[in-house]
């Protein structure tokens, strides 16, 4: 069974906020919620200062503590790594949120549209028949676009190489900071970026053990 | 939510505080810790108001607010589901055994002569068990608090305790003006004041110790001490905790003990002024902590 796992190389991040954008556009979430957020940050001691982008979806821990912090069971664990959550199942008591090391989940409080009063055609396509639920009161998160992965491998695609079964963020980076693949594949091109540069999990103290992991500035 | 601060060395980092947990949670966290420790001090001395107020703070005030937070309210019974590993779900086991045994062990109190006696084995197994219920009531928020690693502020073996200490400080606080008004033995009153005593002590010593601890710790947890220490919540800690929640309750009650019971007024306003203290020490927890910042590992 695969494991997917995404490196994103900081490097070559340049902040355009396309992965931003782009998983808006997928995932149909609402105003204030970024699955796939991008963190402005700095890096160096003066006079060697710069500027660092950090993108951050959710990192998909294989021992999530959102996890074991559930106490409906609405987030799971699939078995190619992938953290769910069942928003017929959640809650809502956040305390996901406050387990989260990350930031990834964010609490749906009240449906909002971007237009008040308007709701555009791509919003009623998300709402009715778009390839996630947004529900009023539910904790939502990045799940690594899986419908396109599951779309994808039914089709006979590759995760991570065919660009129909890879989540968007990896297709839509401009300057190819972003791999996608099988973390159990140890001549996938994620595990060869890893090995070569020196990929790193963040917070890997904590014990989440990541399936997202960086390469160095 | 959040703020950048500069380090020594570093440009700046951005640390995000803590907003989801507020003012319901701070409700539920105290009312279901207040309300167990006045049942176990009222279940001791045979109580009956104590024993109702008890029930009334932790099954109806606690659970009414922490129902009312969540977000989808009319699912709250699948809380139930992942005792294995949530410590909400565990409090939730907890707080329903603790609702179903100490109604029932009060139930012969308020039907006299109907069903089992009090003191009949029956009934003093559901004192036990309702008493133990109580004790994993008051302890478990700090449990579920203390499981965060995104918190690193909360994520201490300490807190726990903090809260168990503190609840029942603020059970024996409301049992001493409540005890007198209700003209129980003065000697139990004396009982009663000299236990508060102590417990302030002990919470005095645990806050001292908790957030020291926070000053020693990892970034952001110093960062949130600092907020408490000589930030925004200094006001709060000072004044509302140290001052009027720990050192004024247990001055007077020092004096109530040694030189004879204060007038029922001043021990209501040392009672007050006790439950206040446990409640802002949960306050400036919830508000002032911050999330781990992964920026600092760049």
């Amino acid at each position: 069974m695969s494991k997917w796992g995404m490196v994103i190389d900081l490097k070559r991040c340049m902040g355009c906020r396309g992965c931003q954008s782009i998983c808006k556009v997928e995932n149909g979430t609402q105003p204030g919620v970024f699955w796939g957020r991008v963190k402005v940050t700095e890096t160096g001691a003066y006079p060697n200062v710069r500027k660092l982008f950090l993108p951050m979806p959710c990192m998909q821990c294989s021992d999530p503590p959102c996890k074991k912090a559930c106490p409906s069971g609405a987030t799971a664990i699939r078995e190619d790594g992938i953290v769910t959550i069942d928003q017929n199942v959640c809650i809502g008591c956040r305390y996901c949120m406050v387990s989260c090391p990350y930031g990834s989940r964010f609490f749906i409080d009240e449906i909002r549209r971007y237009f008040p009063g308007h709701i555009t055609p791509w919003e009623a396509y998300h709402a009715e028949e778009g390839p996630n639920t947004h529900l009023q009161g539910t904790v939502e998160k990045c799940q690594f676009c899986k419908h396109r992965i599951d779309e994808g491998l039914r089709k006979g695609l590759t995760p991570g190489v065919d660009r129909e079964a890879t989540p968007a963020c990896v297709n839509n980076c401009p300057s190819w900071a972003r791999t996608f693949g099988d973390l159990d594949d140890p001549n996938s091109e994620i595990n060869k970026l890893i090995a070569r540069r020196g990929g790193f999990q963040l917070s890997k103290e904590l014990g989440t053990d990541p399936s997202v992991f960086y390469l160095p500035p | 939510m959040g703020y950048a601060i500069t380090l020594k060395r570093r440009p700046s980092v951005q640390f995000e505080t803590q907003s989801q947990w507020r003012i319901l949670i701070l409700i539920a966290f105290f009312a279901g810790g207040w309300g167990s420790g006045l049942w176990i001090v009222s279940w001791y001395y045979d109580f009956l108001p104590g024993l109702i107020a008890g029930i009334f703070l932790v099954a109806v005030v606690k659970s009414a607010a922490h129902i009312a937070y969540l977000g989808r309210p009319e699912r709250f019974f699948r809380a139930f589901a992942n005792p294995k590993t949530s410590w909400l779900s565990r409090g939730l086991y907890g707080v329903t055994v603790f609702d179903i045994t100490s109604i029932l062990y009060v139930l012969p109190y308020v039907f006299q002569g109907s069903l089992w006696p009090s003191h009949s084995p029956l009934g003093s197994t559901l004192g036990v068990v309702s008493v133990a219920a109580a004790v994993f009531v008051m302890i478990y928020t700090g449990y579920m608090m203390a499981y965060s690693p995104a918190i690193p502020f909360w994520n201490t073996p300490l807190l726990p305790i903090a809260f168990l200490f503190y609840s029942f400080e603020a059970g024996v606080s409301a049992a001493v003006p409540t005890f007198q008004l209700y003209s129980q033995p003065a000697a139990v009153v004396e009982q009663l004041e000299l236990v508060k005593m102590v417990m302030l002590a002990v919470v005095i010593l645990t806050v001292a110790t908790y957030v020291y601890g926070a000053t020693r710790a990892s970034i952001p947890s110093k960062e949130a001490a600092r907020a408490l220490l000589t930030g925004r919540y200094a006001p709060h800690f000072y004044i509302g905790i140290v001052a009027l929640g720990l050192v004024i309750p247990i001055v007077l009650s020092g004096l109530s003990y040694l030189a004879g019971q204060l007038p029922s007024a001043v021990l209501i306003v040392s009672a007050l002024l006790g439950i206040s203290g446990g409640v802002i020490f949960r306050w400036v927890l919830l508000w002032a902590a911050v999330y781990h910042s992964v920026e600092l590992e760049i």
